[in-house]
């Protein structure tokens, strides 16, 4: 059947009186309320099998079930046969539709659910559509179910609606919920009515439109409940219009919604061959090897992800790993000049190992400012230590959990060195580092490398922490307590993510938990609510983060969070108060705590000049009935050691007077101390209560009725040093400091969302586990690595429903919504076999998606995937690998410019100067990549093709075919006129003319060019290599010999280079060659001998080259159009056959390149200035510019334009 | 006295060093921008507009908003008011006829990444672009880097691509004009500085001629999925457009020139005005955003604030100084703003937090409407509504002024109403508000 007849069927549906429909029909056939495989599923295969009586229902009915006779059964199958049809064919069959509903039943999904089960005819012809279509059966919500039937918006409710919305809206949606400041406040109770009446009250005004967008987390605080797809979203969408219809709203309010079937139908998907070199290309810079290739044969899913698999063996998956991780967690700042406060050693700080060690190394060096690379891989490895522990995990098939929960941390070296890590490092070659030239009497050992270990070599400040100044103005530690078992809680106390989020005294940690929402949970937290918008609410001094709905709204879910982070202060270190039992602020602790946000009843300090007491001014305030805590602190405490002269705070009393004849006397010579709290060597002397240091008193304070109190203090103060003693006055509705707090009390304590952390745990490793056990954990790990994968961000749900693209941007949204929930699904238990959360095989499934696959549209019809599929702008660093294993050697890198401050410590082009010109970002102002080439971006991708295409060229052709890396299909003779007959290269390893250099040929008559290059100049100011050539003699076959001199070179030959002619030789003075004309009379086997001699100097032998080229005029080369077709496929990733046009128009490009090149008088590729052939390290190797043929030239033309090309640049 | 410490002391006294460049002289590159300029500087962090454009003293019985009120009292130019801090009475002294002042903004939030994409797209929500990039699509989109931006909010929402810059003209000068290998010094029998190429042009242009024709190929190729086909216009376009920026060089300050990063913000501000204004001069540019940060001062506020405002006024004083060294003064319109602005007290550490109510800054030469102050804030930074045409106070029916109403108008001034870029990206239910007049 095709179409038509299926809308005819809905047309005939729809002309059916609704009185006169049945029921609401679902695959819940027995109606015991839930639609199961082996009841429902076994009736409905059954039944189209032809099955009928006992037979149809035997065993097959549950025992809750509804309907359970074979009549009741078949009843309902019969009446709604019309929706069995699962693939939409037009007929009803059991091995198609009967199975495709008990396959569905069963949980099948993907080519599971369709292989071999679909009508010739089917128009649900996806796994997608098929699904989506029997979600909405299992629903009850098709055909004769569906809206205008008989069935009351108040009935469906009771019947559909209120299980959905009690199981997923409650939660927040109720009178303490988070959502109750909104319109839809819900009660639990199955089937209320109350809740009906909420729920239609405000479908009726209108929001129909709005309340299903909600759902599907549009300006939505509870994010996306239901995507379009899901059949709960179905449930309420059916709601809606009946509410609609009943309330008489003229047309529905409802949104046609994007269909998400099918979302990729249409489009065209990369081969296995082609993802799978992609992938190589993003991940590793490189082209597939041919075993790779090997692995993969189309339509294979299977092997292709072993494929992927195995190319994340490779060594350079680590660098994607850690690339990746920095573009989100942008610790790479501490590498671009962002300063990793943490790292001090100079003084007696936190690592008294790393110290010790410092002061050791600079009275070595003599002066206080010195070189010590150890103390910069100290600074590089903690800053790499949060990439590095993903890269770790990943890499090594661990359980990604760990990201948050590892009780280690990954070290490099000197980190292991100072944080007594107890790893083990084995020393490297000094030849590929050059601080082990540099310092030969240290280990050689690569700061690159990183090894997991614990951090056992860190200190709290307390009153054992002793050291001795060195003379060079730094602090030697020499005692100290114990070192501290650092609780390792993953990426989440490492120093770089710590330090890279530092807080302050009024951010409390704050930005860390909004970055561990975002990271680790996947939730953007400050788009998570709606945020008030009136001023007075923002302006809110009253504690508005405990308080005020307007900001408690994000502040509950955040701050618990921000306060599992308690034990580290501003700048990331562990209980780095004095005493080092909490990393509180000591203003906060001392009572100077901020009037701002506190909302604090009574703020006032007071200066007491005088020894005697005084009583000072009262101060009044409002208060409600309840309990206060009146706080009265001493904060400049002095002491002068001269003198011996100590500054104190003394307090004789304290009068409250408030309404109704209140009054109350606090006498502080005795005041309740089990009602007070003290702070700051208190004692009792005199009278008074006097504070001996900075501290303060707390005293709780409870009344029954509400007005104004006034508090009056007399107060004196010991004297010393030139300020008068200082005192706060404080009355707040939060207690202050206490000792043994860890954390601030005017906030929600450390937690997880509706969770206290425990007592007597790290909270922050308690928070990584219950981070690492949260729904949202898996579905965040996809959205970390999307971006590394797919080149763009996972979409957001678009906020504005009337901008002109929300449709679009809705439906990209819902569609990888939909498919990355499945994936953290299956990504929870074990992805392809493996364990449970392996980071490993999700990246291998984000690479096998659709998403990274798609390669082309019917037309540009479909904007939903404008930000996915293939050809998306390599970065910078993805561009420097691809050169990288194009060219064997990095664009603007030489073994001397060495680094510890770049990435992977090679400064080069792109890694450097043009990092952030070409798009990339450098982690610290500059954190978004450029998604697209802008002029300028251009002009970079041209430099780098300029500036090493002659070199690359030139180095390519001295050596052999076989370890060329590019031109493995030609010879330098090759070109458009000639071809290639014969080459040979030889060692002259001495200075006389006394033996032959033979080079063997099978030549056909025509004209041909004998060649005799000198390949290796080289000199210096002692002397000088050289070659010289006797004579060349040709042995045809026949036996005849032709004679050529050096002295006497026949007419037409032609030398490039520089030399000179002798009486007895032609001597080659700098690398060239002489070319000699000459014409093949006869077919057949010749050789060629060449008389040369080498004048030694250097190291090495004079080396020689000889070839014969044959003149093909006319003709086009098979072996340059087989080497063309080898740079598209190596550069461009395109498989051209020989014949494609696309090769004829490279050729062309060869054709011209070869003409204008013949042109030129010069043939070197070195016309200096006008022409300059870059050599990138001229100290290591020099090369042969000269050019006789053209051909060189030639290529570099060809070179830079391929590496200019689209397809070379985006991928 | 070294060269930057000569700087700083003559700016500390109000006074910008005679730039002379004059690679800034010259006429723009051939087929180059000659149309509106628009440079919108960043001042990230959230600034004090209490101690900056919108002035506020202590008031009796609410805690101190501004230390500097202790002892000053806003110092006024026309129609504008500036606090007596850091260097701001110098700058209104010389400014104040170019520059229109609105006060009272309501940013709506107390979010850094909220503030700054309402501040610089106008809306709340994701999905607009930065007027800056409206603004290049609009008047140069084939310029061969319309839009620039050195950091800061940047969205295009696929207008035009930015070009990213750093304030480092050496850089960028060595692409500009990719085939140049260098210049010849110190070689007998050659001009110092004579250029040394890779490649003939003859080659070069042969390259081109292919690289344009498969470019046309590629295009034409049938069912090429949105992204290859959005990125291959985009990438087209960029081989198309770079010519002019083969000149650009000659434009560029020197080595010497440039100024180095500011020792105590932190900021190389300076240097990205004078490469923005260069890319101006040279026409291969039409919109800039120049970024600095280090606003958000949640403590030690004063001490951390007044040399990022002073810098602030020196950077834009040497924009109007490049401008008219350069010759487009008439052309440029400059916008200052920021994320948000910050509470009228200070907290426990002398910092400041988050305010939503702040300012917008609307520079030209010799505008018709400069030397004004609009919108209204009370003594304690409360946005307070006012009558969009009047502009007076009207607390019956008067309205609050938003993020959008200021894209409005800057649309209207700027030209942009009628841009059938704009029709994508409405600001419905503006209050109508005629901040430079009747530009009707």
């Amino acid at each position: 059947m095709n179409r038509l007849p299926i809308i005819l069927l809905g047309i005939a549906l729809s002309l059916v009186p609704a009185a006169g429909r049945s029921e609401a029909f679902s695959l819940d056939v027995d109606g015991d309320g839930q639609a199961t495989a082996l009841t429902d599923g076994l009736l409905v295969i059954r039944y189209l099998f032809g099955f009928t009586g006992e037979a149809l229902v035997a065993g097959a009915v549950g025992a809750d079930a509804t309907f359970r006779t074979a009549e009741e059964i078949s009843g309902r199958l019969v009446e709604n046969k019309a929706q069995l049809d699962a693939d939409g064919d037009g007929s009803t069959e059991p091995l198609t539709d009967g199975l495709l509903i008990i396959r569905y039943l069963f949980g099948f999904e993907g080519s599971a659910l369709v292989s071999g089960a679909l009508g010739d005819a089917a128009v649900r012809d996806d796994a997608a559509t098929l699904a989506t279509y029997l979600d909405t059966l299992r629903a009850g919500t098709t055909g004769g179910s569906g809206q205008g039937s008989g069935v009351t918006a108040e009935d469906y409710f009771k019947a559909s609606v209120s299980a959905v919305l009690l199981a997923n809206c409650l939660v927040c949606h109720n009178s303490n919920g988070i959502a109750k400041g909104t319109r839809l406040v819900y009660v639990d109770e199955a089937g209320s009515l109350q809740n009906y009446e909420t729920l239609r009250g405000f479908i009726a005004q209108g929001n129909g439109a709005l309340l299903l967008n909600k759902i599907r987390g549009v300006d939505h605080g509870g994010r996306t409940v239901f995507t379009q797809s899901a059949p709960e979203y179905e449930i309420f969408r059916s709601f809606v219009e009946r509410v609609e219809v009943e309330a008489g709203l003229s047309g529905s309010t409802v949104k046609t919604p994007i269909a998400t079937d099918g979302f990729f139908k249409g489009t065209r998907l990369t081969s296995s061959a082609e993802t799978l070199r992609r992938a190589a290309i993003l991940m590793l810079g490189r082209n597939p090897t041919e075993n790779e290739y090997a692995q993969v044969t189309e339509d294979d899913e299977a092997a292709l992800k072993v494929a992927l698999r195995e190319l994340t063996q490779d060594p350079g998956f680590h660098d994607f790993l850690a690339r990746s991780a920095n573009d989100r967690l942008l610790t790479d700042a501490f590498l671009e000049g962002q300063a990793i406060d943490q790292s001090q050693l100079e003084g007696p700080g936190f690592y008294p190992m790393g110290n010790q060690a410092y002061i050791a190394e600079q009275a070595k060096a003599g002066e206080r400012f010195f070189d010590w690379p150890k103390y910069r891989h100290w600074q590089w490895g903690l800053a790499r230590s949060a990439v590095e522990l993903i890269a770790y995990i990943v890499e090594n098939d661990r359980n990604y959990q760990e990201v948050v929960t590892a009780d280690y941390m990954m070290m490099n070296y000197a980190v292991n060195d100072f944080l007594n890590g107890g790893a083990e490092f084995t020393p490297g070659d000094p030849a590929q580092l050059s601080y082990c030239q540099k310092y030969p009497d240290a280990p050689c050992l690569d700061h690159r490398q990183f090894k997991p270990g614990q951090n056992r070599g860190q200190i709290i400040f307390d009153e054992f922490l002793t050291s001795e100044d060195t003379e060079f103005q730094t602090s030697l530690v020499t005692g100290h307590s114990d070192f501290i078992a650092y609780p390792h809680a993953g990426v989440l106390n490492t120093p770089a993510f710590l330090h890279r989020y530092p807080s302050t005294e009024t951010n409390r940690n704050r930005a860390r938990a909004r970055w561990t929402f975002y990271h680790f949970l996947g939730v953007d937290i400050e788009k998570s609510a709606p945020r008030s918008t009136e001023p007075a609410a923002l302006s809110d001094s009253d504690n508005p983060t405990m308080r005020n709905p307007a900001c408690t709204v994000c502040h509950q879910i955040l701050d618990p969070v921000a306060g599992s982070f308690q034990l580290y202060g501003d700048n990331g270190l562990l209980n780095e108060s004095w005493g080092g039992k909490d990393a509180l602020p000591a203003n906060y602790k001392q009572g100077l705590r901020d009037p701002v946000s506190r909302g604090l009843l009574v703020s006032a300090d007071f200066d007491i000049a005088n020894t005697d007491f005084e009583t000072l001014p009262a101060v009044t305030t409002d208060f409600e009935a309840g309990t206060a805590f009146i706080e009265l602190s001493f904060i400049n405490d002095f002491y002068d050691e001269d003198t011996k002269s100590d500054r104190n705070a003394k307090f004789e009393s304290l009068i409250i007077d408030g309404p109704e004849g209140f009054a109350l006397t606090i006498d502080f010579e005795s005041p309740a101390e089990e009602a007070s709290f003290f702070q700051g060597c208190p004692w009792v002397n005199e009278g008074s209560l006097m504070l001996g240091c900075n501290g303060s008193i707390t005293i709780p304070f409870t009344v029954s009725i509400a007005g104004e109190y006034s508090f009056q203090l007399t107060a004196a103060g010991d004297q010393a040093g030139d300020e008068p003693v200082k005192v706060l006055l404080i009355v707040d509705r939060e207690r202050g400091y206490e000792d043994g707090d860890t954390w601030y009390r005017d906030m929600r304590k450390p937690g997880f969302m509706t969770d206290e952390a425990p007592a007597g745990v790290s909270s922050l490793q308690w928070l990584g586990q219950q981070i690492a056990e949260d729904a949202w954990f898996a579905s965040a790990a996809i959205k970390f690595w999307w971006p590394a994968v797919m080149g763009s961000e996972v979409a957001h749900a678009p906020e504005v429903t009337t901008d002109v693209d929300f449709e679009t941007r809705l439906a990209v949204f819902e569609a990888q919504k939909d498919f990355i929930d499945t994936l953290a699904s299956n990504f929870k238990v074990g992805l392809n076999s493996a364990g449970a959360y392996n980071g490993r095989e999700l990246i291998v499934e984000l690479l096998a998606s659709p998403w990274f696959r798609v390669n082309g549209a019917d037309g540009n019809q479909n904007p939903q995937l404008a930000e996915v599929g293939t050809r998306r702008l390599l970065t910078p660093e993805e561009l420097d690998l691809k050169f990288y294993h194009l060219a064997g050697y990095y664009w603007g890198w030489s073994p001397d410019d060495f680094s510890e401050y770049d990435y992977h410590a090679r400064a080069t082009k792109l890694s450097r100067e043009y990092k952030v010109l070409y798009g990339g970002i450098d982690s610290r102002n500059v954190t978004q990549r450029a998604p697209s080439t802008t002029a300028m971006m251009f002009n970079i991708a041209e430099k780098m093709a300029l500036d090493t295409a002659c070199e690359l060229v030139a180095r390519e052709f001295e050596e052999g075919p076989e370890k060329r890396r590019l031109f493995s299909e030609v010879e330098i003779g090759d070109s458009p006129m000639n071809r290639s007959a014969a080459t040979g290269e030889f060692s002259v390893p001495n200075s006389d003319f006394d033996r032959t250099y033979d080079l063997a040929a099978s030549l056909i008559q025509g004209k041909h060019t004998i060649s005799i290059s000198f390949l290796n100049d080289w000199g210096d100011a002692d002397g000088d290599r050289n070659a010289r050539i006797d004579r060349i003699e040709v042995i045809a076959p026949d036996g005849s010999r032709s004679v050529f001199e050096g002295e006497a070179l026949p007419a037409g030959s032609t030398i490039d280079g520089c030399g000179h002619q002798t009486a007895d030789y032609y001597q080659l003075s700098c690398s060239g060659s002489i070319q000699i004309p000459w014409s093949v009379t006869v077919t057949g086997d010749y050789l060629i001998k060449v008389s040369a001699a080498g004048e030694q100097y250097g190291p090495d032998p004079v080396k020689i080259g000889l070839a014969l080229t044959a003149a093909l005029p006319n003709t086009q080369n098979e072996k340059i159009k087989q080497q063309l077709q080898a740079l598209h496929k190596q550069l461009l990733g395109e498989t051209l056959a020989l014949d494609d046009p696309e090769l004829a128009y490279s050729y062309e490009l060869v054709e011209a390149a070869f003409a204008y090149r013949l042109t030129l008088d010069n043939a070197n590729l070195n016309q200096w200035p006008d022409q300059q052939c870059s050599n990138q390290n001229w100290q290591a190797s020099n090369f042969d510019t000269s050019d006789s043929t053209r051909m060189k030239g030639v290529w570099m033309t060809l070179l830079t334009y391929f590496m200019t090309d689209f397809r070379f640049l985006y991928e | 006295m070294k060269r930057r410490t000569l700087l700083k002391a003559m700016s500390s006294l109000g006074v910008i060093p005679a730039l002379s460049y004059s690679s800034l002289s010259r006429a723009i590159v051939d087929g180059g921008h000659e149309g509106p300029l628009l440079l919108q500087i960043h001042a990230e962090g959230g600034w004090d507009v209490t101690s900056y454009c919108d002035p506020k003293v202590n008031q009796p019985g609410e805690r101190p908003i501004t230390t500097w009120s202790d002892t000053l009292d806003p110092v006024g130019y026309g129609g504008i008011q500036f606090a007596p801090f850091a260097n701001n009475a110098w700058f209104a002294e010389k400014y104040h006829q170019q520059m229109l002042v609105i006060n009272g903004v309501d940013l709506q939030t107390n979010s850094h990444t909220t503030g700054i994409l309402h501040n610089w797209s106008g809306r709340n929500a994701a999905g607009y672009p930065a007027l800056t990039a409206l603004f290049a699509a609009h008047y140069a989109p084939t310029a061969p880097m319309a839009y620039v931006n050195f950091g800061g909010f940047g969205s295009t929402e696929n207008l035009i691509s930015y070009t990213k810059l750093q304030g480092d003209p050496g850089g960028i000068a060595e692409i500009v004009e990719p085939n140049l290998q260098g210049r010849i010094t110190d070689n007998a029998g050659y001009e110092d500085g004579h250029p040394i190429y890779f490649r003939q042009p003859a080659e070069l242009s042969l390259i081109e001629e292919h690289r344009q024709a498969r470019l046309q190929r590629l295009q034409a190729r049938g069912q090429l999925a949105p992204r290859e086909a959005a990125n291959l216009q985009v990438f087209s376009e960029a081989t198309r457009t770079r010519g002019p920026l083969k000149d650009f060089a000659a434009y560029l300050p020197k080595a010497e020139e440039i100024f180095a990063r500011d020792e105590d913000t932190h900021n190389n501000l300076k240097a990205q005005v004078q490469v923005a204004s260069s890319a101006f001069a040279a026409g291969v540019a039409c919109a800039a955003d120049v970024h600095m940060n280090g606003f958000d001062t949640h403590d030690d506020h004063d001490a951390l604030h007044k040399p990022l405002v002073q810098l602030l006024n020196e950077s834009i004083d040497l924009i109007w100084t490049l401008a008219e060294t350069a010759g487009y003064a008439d052309r440029l319109t400059v916008v200052v703003g920021s994320d948000f602005a910050r509470t009228p007290e200070y907290n426990s550490q002398q910092g400041k937090d988050h305010w939503p109510i702040g300012s917008v800054m609307v520079m030209q030469k010799a505008p018709s409407w400069g030397s004004r102050a609009v919108g209204l804030t009370d003594g304690v930074q409360n946005a307070i509504a006012i009558d969009p045409v009047s502009l007076q106070a009207d607390s019956s029916s008067g309205a609050i002024i938003y993020p959008k109403d200021v894209h409005q108008q800057l649309r209207q001034l700027l030209g942009l109403t009628d841009s059938p870029l704009v029709a994508r990206f409405p600001f419905n239910n503006g209050a109508g508000f005629q901040f430079f007049g009747d530009l009707s």
